[in-house]
C-alpha cells in the first residue's frame, strides 16, 4: 500500500480531532423526566466548569471517526501495490544490423523484464520503420506482446526511428515507460527513453552492388561489388541457380572493397549470390532475375498512305521490344487517323490529316519538359501542318499554330499530331522516331508485370495491372466480389503473403531479401520480385554497442507519479466517505426526532 | 366548560363502556342508592332495637309486641350517596410528556363521570391544593418536594378516595397516605407512569431534564443504567403498593394511554371498573 499525496494524510489528524470533540461535546438531545432521582448518578457531565465528559462511543462517533479517517487515506491518494498498472512502451529497432546477434539478445533481455510485469501491466511493442508498426497493442497484456516478439525480423536499412520514438512517447502519456531496444549507444537526447543496447561491434562483409549484365559478346557476366567492413582480408563469393552452384569466387579486399566479374552459362534464370558466413547474414546475399521481357504491343490503324508515309511499319521493327498488336483491345499504343474508344492505361495517337495543309519551317515551340518531347529539337524540318483547332494542352506549336496536343481523358491519353505525312520532311527526319519513342517508351509503363524486378528492402515493389482485368463497367468496380477478384498478392520467400495496394499499378512492402511472386487471387503467378539488403551503413558493424541508459531521474518521477492509477481506490473511499456522512446525518436527526 | 369535552371521541366511549365499582362497603354521604353506615329508610331489614317514644309507629313490630308485649321497632338500612374525593397530583410530573399528560386528565375526568353515574357526590381535589374542576387541572407545579403534600381542603369522611399520581418522589409517600387514607371507607392509588418511565429504551444518551426542576443528567442509557432505573422505580412502585395495600386500599399501576386501553386493561384487572 502507498500513497501518492503523504501530505494528504496531514488530513488524519482529523481522527483525533473527532474524538476531542466527542469528548468535549456539550449538547445531548434533552428529555424531560420526572423520576431524575432514579436514575444512577454515573452522570458523563460532572458538573459546572468542567467540559469534559466520559467519551459517547456513540453510532455517530464512530460514524465520524470512520469518515474522518477515510477522508485522509482519500487525500492522501491511497493506493494498493496490486493496483498500480505499470504501461510499457517497447520500441524495437528493426534496422538490419539488429538481425547481428542484438535481436536474439534484446528479446531475451525483453523477455525477462516483461516477464517481471503483473497481470494488471500493460505492454505495447512498436518497431520503427519509415512509418512506425504497432506490433503489440496499444496496452496488451504482457503474454500477448510476448507473443509477438518471435515474428520480429528487423531487416531495414538506416532509417529515422524518431517517428516511431514520438509515437511511443504519445502512448506512454499517463505515466508509462518508454524502452528502446537497438543496438547503438544513444545521442546527447532522448533522456526519456530508457536505452538498452544489444549490439557488438564486429567485421562485417557486404554486397553493396550486384547487377547481371549482358555483354557484347552474347555472354552474360555478373558483376558484384563487395566491401569488407573491419578485419576481413578476403571473402568468398558463391553463385548458384537453384541447387546447382555455377561458380565460387574468392575476392581479396584492397582499402575494404572489391568488384568481381564473372561469366554465366546461358539459360540462367534466377541467379542467388551469397558471400560466406560472417557476422550479419543479410547483406551477404543477393538474387538476381533475368531481364523481363516488356514488349509494347502496337495497333496501327492508319490509313495505308499515311502508315507507309510515316514508315510505320520499319519503326515497329527498328524500335526495341515493339510488337504489332492487330487487337486494338489489348494493344498499349495506338496509331489512328480519328480518335477512339480508349481503355484505360491505353496511349493514342491520332494524326489528324483534315483541314488545310501549310509547310512550316519553323519557328516551332517545343515543351520540352513533356516525356513525349524528349529529345525532339526539329531543326531543318518543314513541317507538313494541318491547320486545325487541336484538344488538350499544346506540345509542339508553330505561332499560335499547334501542331502537337495531349488531350486528357478520363481512360488512357490522348496526342493529336496536325500532319500531312505526305507534306514535308518531317516524317523522314530525325524526330519522327524520336517521337514515336517516346510514345513507344511512355505506352511501356503500361505494360503488365513488375516495373523493376530487382527492389531493396524496405522500399516498394510495383506491379501493373493488365488492361483485362480492368473493369467495362465503372460501377463494378464497387462490387466487393470485384475488388476480390483484382485483389494481387506478393509471396514472400518466408511464406508470408502481403495484399498490394493500388488500382492500376500495384505496390507492395518489402521487408524481407529473396524472390518474391506476384499472385492473383487464384494464387496464380503473375511476376517476380527479387529482393536484397543495401545499406553500408546498416552493414559496419564496427560501432555497434551493449550499454543501459536509464530514462532520467525527473522523467522517472514524473511518471511514477503518474503511473499509479489510484482512480478505483479513491473513487470507492468517495462513494464511502459519502454513504457514511449521509448515514451520520441520518443517525443524527433520528437522535434529534 | 363540559368536562366530557376533555375526552376525545373514543375516551367518551370508553366512559360509556364502563363503570367504577365502589364494592359492598358501606358510605357515608346524602341520601342514596347504597348502604350507608346506619338505620335508614330503605327495603332492606336492619335489625330491631326498643321503642322509645316519638318513633313513627308504623316501623312498630306489631307481631312482635302480640307474642312478647314488648314494643319494638323494625330498623331498615341507611341509603346513601357516597362521598367520592378525587385527588390528583397537580405536578408537573404528571404532563411529562403528552400522553402522560392526556391519559391523566381523562383518568381524573373519567373518576369524576363514572362516581357520578353511580349516584355519589365526587369533587376533584389537589395535593396541596383545594377543590377545582376538571378543566381546572394544570399539572404545573414545578416546585421540587420530597413528597406532595395532602389537599388543603378537609377529606370527608366515610367516603371513597381515589389518588390519581405518578408517586414518582424521593421522599416517603406514607405520610401522605395515612393522610388520604384514615377514614377512607375505600382507598384507590391509581399510580399513572408513561411507558418511557416504565422501560427506557437502551442505546440513547440523552440530557435529563428534571420536569420539576432544573436539574440536568447526562447519561447513556446503556442496559446497566437502565437496569437500574428499572429496579428503583419497581422499589418505588411496590413501597407504594404495600403502604395502600396494607392499610386497605387498592393500588394500581397505569401504563399511560388511551382511556379504554387503561379501563380494559389495569384498571378492569383491579376490579376498579368493569363493564357497564
Amino acid at each position: 500500500m502507498t500513497f501518492t499525496a503523504p501530505f494528504g494524510l496531514l488530513a488524519l489528524l482529523a481522527v483525533p480531532a473527532v474524538v476531542a470533540l466527542h469528548l468535549f461535546r456539550n449538547k445531548l438531545p434533552e428529555r424531560r423526566v420526572a423520576g431524575l432521582f432514579l436514575f444512577p448518578q454515573e452522570a458523563l457531565l460532572a458538573g459546572a466548569g468542567r467540559t469534559r465528559t466520559r467519551l459517547l462511543r456513540t453510532p455517530s462517533f464512530w460514524l465520524e471517526l470512520l469518515a474522518a479517517l477515510l477522508l485522509g487515506l482519500w487525500l492522501g491518494g491511497l493506493s494498493f501495490g496490486g493496483a498500480r498498472s505499470r504501461h510499457v512502451v517497447v520500441v524495437l529497432d528493426d534496422s538490419a544490423s539488429m538481425a547481428a546477434g542484438g535481436r536474439d539478445r534484446a528479446l531475451v533481455a525483453l523477455r525477462q523484464r516483461l516477464g517481471g510485469l503483473g497481470g494488471g501491466d500493460f505492454v505495447s511493442v512498436l518497431r520503427t520503420g519509415p512509418r512506425p508498426e504497432v506490433l503489440a497493442g496499444p496496452k496488451a497484456l504482457p503474454h500477448e506482446a510476448l507473443a509477438t516478439l518471435d515474428g520480429w525480423q528487423p531487416t531495414l536499412p538506416r532509417h529515422d526511428r524518431s517517428p516511431t520514438l514520438d509515437l511511443g512517447r504519445e502512448l506512454a502519456v499517463g505515466g508509462g515507460e518508454l524502452w528502446f531496444l537497438t543496438d547503438e549507444a544513444p545521442g546527447p537526447g532522448d533522456l526519456d527513453v530508457t536505452w538498452l543496447a544489444f549490439g557488438q561491434s564486429a567485421a562485417n562483409a557486404a554486397i553493396l552492388g550486384i547487377v547481371r549484365e549482358p555483354g557484347a559478346d552474347g555472354i552474360e557476366r555478373v558483376r558484384a561489388h563487395l566491401a569488407a567492413f573491419g578485419a576481413i582480408a578476403s571473402i568468398e563469393l558463391v553463385l548458384r541457380t537453384g541447387e546447382r552452384e555455377l561458380q565460387r569466387v574468392r575476392l581479396e579486399f584492397a582499402d575494404g572493397e572489391g568488384t568481381v566479374v564473372v561469366p554465366l552459362p546461358a539459360g540462367v534464370d534466377v541467379l542467388h549470390a551469397s558471400l560466406s558466413a560472417d557476422a550479419l547474414a543479410i547483406d551477404s546475399a543477393a538474387w538476381l532475375l533475368p531481364a523481363p521481357v516488356r514488349d509494347v504491343r502496337v495497333c496501327d490503324q492508319l490509313p495505308s498512305g499515311a502508315a507507309d508515309a510515316l514508315a510505320i511499319p520499319r519503326l515497329l521493327t527498328a524500335l526495341p521490344a515493339v510488337r504489332n498488336e492487330a487487337d486494338s483491345r489489348t494493344a498499349q499504343l495506338l496509331l489512328r487517323a480519328m480518335p477512339g474508344p480508349l481503355r484505360a492505361g491505353q496511349l493514342e495517337l491520332v494524326v489528324a490529316g483534315d483541314g488545310e495543309r501549310r509547310p512550316l519551317a519553323g519557328p516551332f515551340v517545343i515543351d520540352r519538359a513533356h516525356a513525349v518531347c524528349s529529345g525532339l529539337s526539329l531543326q531543318g524540318v518543314v513541317f507538313g501542318a494541318v491547320v486545325r483547332d487541336l484538344p488538350g494542352a499544346v506540345l509542339v506549336a508553330a505561332g499560335a499554330l499547334p501542331l502537337c496536343t495531349e488531350e486528357p481523358l478520363d481512360e488512357g491519353r490522348r496526342f493529336w499530331l496536325a500532319l500531312d505525312p505526305q507534306l514535308g520532311n518531317f516524317a523522314r527526319s530525325p524526330d519522327w522516331p524520336v517521337l514515336m519513342a517516346n510514345l513507344v517508351e511512355q505506352a511501356r509503363e503500361q505494360v503488365p508485370g513488375p516495373l523493376q524486378t530487382h527492389v531493396l528492402v524496405g522500399g516498394e515493389a510495383r506491379f501493373r495491372r493488365g488492361m483485362e482485368t480492368e473493369p467495362i463497367d465503372p460501377a463494378a468496380s464497387a462490387d466487393p466480389e470485384h475488388q476480390r477478384r483484382r485483389t494481387l498478392w506478393l509471396l514472400g520467400p518466408d511464406g508470408v503473403r502481403v495484399q498490394g495496394h493500388g488500382d492500376r499499378t500495384v505496390g507492395f512492402p518489402v521487408r524481407t531479401v529473396g524472390v518474391h511472386t506476384v499472385q492473383d487471387h487464384a494464387q496464380r503467378p503473375l511476376g517476380q520480385f527479387a529482393a536484397r539488403f543495401l545499406d553500408a551503413t546498416e552493414s559496419d558493424l564496427r560501432l555497434l554497442r551493449t550499454m543501459e541508459r536509464a530514462a532520467s531521474a525527473d522523467v522517472q518521477a514524473a511518471r511514477q507519479s503518474a503511473a499509479r492509477d489510484t482512480g478505483w481506490e479513491r473513487r470507492v473511499l468517495a462513494l464511502l466517505l459519502f454513504v457514511i456522512v449521509l448515514l451520520d446525518w441520518w443517525v443524527l436527526a433520528r437522535r434529534d426526532t | 366548560m363540559n368536562d366530557l369535552a376533555l375526552l376525545d371521541a373514543d375516551d367518551r366511549a370508553a366512559l360509556a363502556a364502563f363503570r367504577l365499582r365502589l364494592g359492598d362497603r358501606r358510605f357515608r354521604g346524602r341520601a342514596g342508592g347504597r348502604r350507608g353506615h346506619g338505620a335508614g329508610s330503605s327495603l332492606e331489614f336492619l335489625d330491631f332495637r326498643d321503642y322509645v317514644p316519638g318513633d313513627d309507629l308504623r316501623h312498630v313490630d306489631w307481631r312482635g309486641y302480640a307474642r312478647s308485649e314488648v314494643l319494638r321497632v323494625r330498623l331498615h338500612e341507611e341509603e346513601v350517596a357516597p362521598f367520592v374525593d378525587l385527588v390528583v397530583d397537580p405536578s408537573a410530573s404528571m404532563a411529562v410528556t403528552a400522553a402522560k399528560a392526556r391519559a391523566a386528565r381523562a383518568l381524573a375526568v373519567a373518576f369524576a363521570q363514572w362516581s357520578q353515574q353511580e349516584g355519589c357526590a365526587s369533587r376533584l381535589l389537589q395535593l396541596g391544593g383545594g377543590v377545582v374542576g376538571p378543566t381546572g387541572l394544570g399539572f404545573d407545579e414545578t416546585t421540587p418536594v420530597d413528597a406532595p403534600a395532602a389537599p388543603l381542603v378537609p377529606l370527608r369522611r366515610a367516603g371513597a378516595r381515589i389518588l390519581l399520581t405518578d408517586g414518582l418522589w424521593p421522599g416517603d409517600p406514607a405520610p401522605l397516605l395515612h393522610t388520604l387514607q384514615g377514614g377512607a371507607s375505600r382507598f384507590l392509588c391509581v399510580q399513572l407512569l408513561d411507558p418511557w418511565e416504565l422501560a427506557p429504551p437502551v442505546g440513547d444518551a440523552l440530557q435529563l431534564v428534571d420536569c420539576e426542576g432544573e436539574r440536568r443528567l447526562e447519561l447513556r442509557l446503556d442496559a446497566r443504567t437502565v437496569a437500574g432505573y428499572r429496579q428503583r422505580l419497581q422499589r418505588l412502585c411496590e413501597r407504594l403498593r404495600t403502604l395502600v395495600v396494607g392499610a386497605g386500599g387498592s393500588y394500581v399501576l397505569v401504563e399511560a394511554g388511551p382511556l379504554g386501553a387503561m379501563a380494559s386493561g389495569p384498571l378492569s384487572a383491579a376490579l376498579v371498573v368493569e363493564p357497564a
